[in-house]
């Protein structure tokens, strides 16, 4: 009891136990690696085995070119940081720079031949190059936009399939602080084109639903924001945690769900409020969008940030611009020094870390394309 | 007599120099957040954001009060720790809980530092003295 008498005893007994506390506390939240046993004692819960993919009625993939207004047409996104000016015209693709970035990643891609194949079976698949890949089951089209003073790279993607959304969690372990970047993620699992996902790991609560496998039910504290479910019939649907379980998700056939938001776009209207950004945030940032433009027919989204060439959008033009794009349901995933997009074995995007260099960040899931 | 007056005066003196300490960490509590918000890319944490209610309202003002009033006679050293422990452990647990969520993350800790604080306030209260 003296001890607790002696003013410096006692400060420094106690700072000592709260400087413990919190450091413990704080280790677990970002440093810690915790695996985490999926919902259910254990067992996985699959929704797989119940429901089948929705596949395209016609032709798995064409030269959807011509069915698609926003390629045909030329959209001219002002770089007047206060409107998007739309018209006839459709996104003009800016200089492609990606080629100066992160050259180490660099692979050889085969080059496209000069004279077009004149009919479908002349063409040998996959076709990639810089800004295309094409196969009989998926195309990809990676566009760069410049949109107030921010580089946006979208990617507009057909499949045949709803099976080809996929996504993948970091060192395929799941749990809280398990991370890998992006583009490690998505080599392992041979993507063709990644972005990074809802980084589920780094909160305790939320559901997860990766791949038709319930890996958490336990419902998120912050619900002020609804998920994202893509369903195996390739439909985007949102729901809210507080309404419905995770198991109820499952058994109505969600493949995937993000946990982040919020809903940017919600049956064609824009769904966020002016100055209603993640985290109480009021800046621009990096981010990273997903949205259904069609039946079997998505965007991926990402926009560089936080630079002097790239300054960030907000939620709001981020949905603007999903909107314009013709995005049906657009989401929000994770931002800021996580924005990163994979495609045909590169970075295209400049992330990121630690204040503004340029560096990739370790997120622990990405969203991706391929087999 | 005068050992009375002596005693007296350390008293107020220690509530005095007590409520300056306070009152400069709630000075600093607000310019931390600040400086913390600028370097958030705009993300602001409510923890963070109204830490320096904490050290205004549990310390200086109690302080203060204390300086100006009898009161203060009943105040033992223990009391005086424990309270101090309790403030400290509010203004812990919001720094902590606000630096975890500005970095995206979602926390429950606050609890646990709430806890700890007020079963320290508490504590102290039943270490005052009986009589001045």
């Amino acid at each position: 009891m003296k001890a607790f008498k002696k003013p410096f005893v006692f400060c420094i007994i106690y700072s000592i136990f709260l400087i413990l506390l919190s450091l413990s506390i704080i280790l677990d939240a970002f440093v810690i690696p915790n695996e985490i046993s999926p919902s259910g004692d254990g067992e996985i819960l699959s929704a797989e085995i119940k429901f089948t993919f929705k596949e395209a009625e016609d032709t798995p993939i064409e030269d959807t070119t011509s069915n698609n207004p926003k390629n045909e047409e030329t959209t001219d996104f002002s770089t007047d940081e206060t409107s998007i000016i739309i018209t006839e015209e459709s996104i003009q693709p800016v200089e492609d720079t990606t080629d100066e970035i992160y050259t180490e990643n660099d692979t050889t891609l085969p080059a496209l031949s000069d004279t077009e194949p004149e009919t479908e079976a002349d063409i040998s698949y996959p076709i990639i190059s810089d800004n295309e890949y094409r196969d009989e089951n998926i195309k990809i089209t990676l566009q760069t936009v410049r949109l107030h003073n921010t580089q946006v790279y979208v990617a507009d993607i057909y499949l045949s399939s709803a099976q080809y959304f996929k996504t993948a969690i970091a060192k395929n372990k799941f749990g809280t602080n398990i991370n890998d970047k992006t583009s490690a993620i998505a080599e392992q699992n041979n993507a063709i084109l990644a972005i990074n996902g809802d980084f589920y790991g780094a909160n305790k609560k939320g559901y997860v639903i990766k791949n038709g496998i319930l890996y958490r039910d336990s419902v998120r504290s912050d619900y002020k924001y609804d998920d994202l479910c893509f369903m195996f019939d390739g439909s985007f649907k949102i729901f809210n945690e507080k309404d419905i379980s995770a198991r109820d998700l499952l058994n109505m056939g969600v493949y995937q769900l993000f946990g982040f938001g919020p809903v940017l776009v919600n049956e064609t209207e824009i769904f966020v409020k002016a100055g209603e950004e993640v985290g109480v945030a009021m800046s621009s940032n990096p981010r990273t969008a997903v949205g259904i433009v069609d039946e079997l027919h998505y965007v991926f989204v990402v926009s560089d940030g936080r630079t002097k060439e790239s300054e960030g959008l907000s939620l709001v033009q981020l949905a603007e611009f999903m909107k314009e794009h013709g995005c049906k349901t657009a989401y929000n995933l994770d931002g800021g020094g996580s924005s990163t997009m994979y495609f045909n074995g590169r970075i295209v995007n400049k992330p990121v870390n630690r204040g503004s260099t340029i560096s990739e960040r370790s997120v622990s899931d990405i969203v991706y394309i391929g087999y | 007599m005068t050992l009375f007056t002596s005693v007296t005066d350390k008293s107020k003196r220690r509530f005095c120099v007590s409520s300056v300490v306070y009152l400069s960490v709630t000075v600093f509590c607000i310019v931390f957040n600040a400086i913390y918000t600028y370097f958030s890319y705009g993300m602001v944490s409510n923890h963070m954001k109204y830490m320096f209610l904490f050290p205004l309202l549990l310390g200086c003002m109690p302080s203060a009060l204390l300086v100006s009033t009898k009161a203060r006679k009943y105040v033992s050293r223990i009391t005086f720790n424990m309270w101090n422990a309790g403030c400290a452990t509010f203004i812990t647990g919001c720094t902590v809980v606000g630096i975890i969520t500005n970095s995206g993350r979602s926390t429950d800790v606050f609890p646990i530092y709430c806890i700890i604080g007020a079963v320290m306030m508490i504590l102290s209260l039943l270490f005052l003295k009986k009589k001045a």
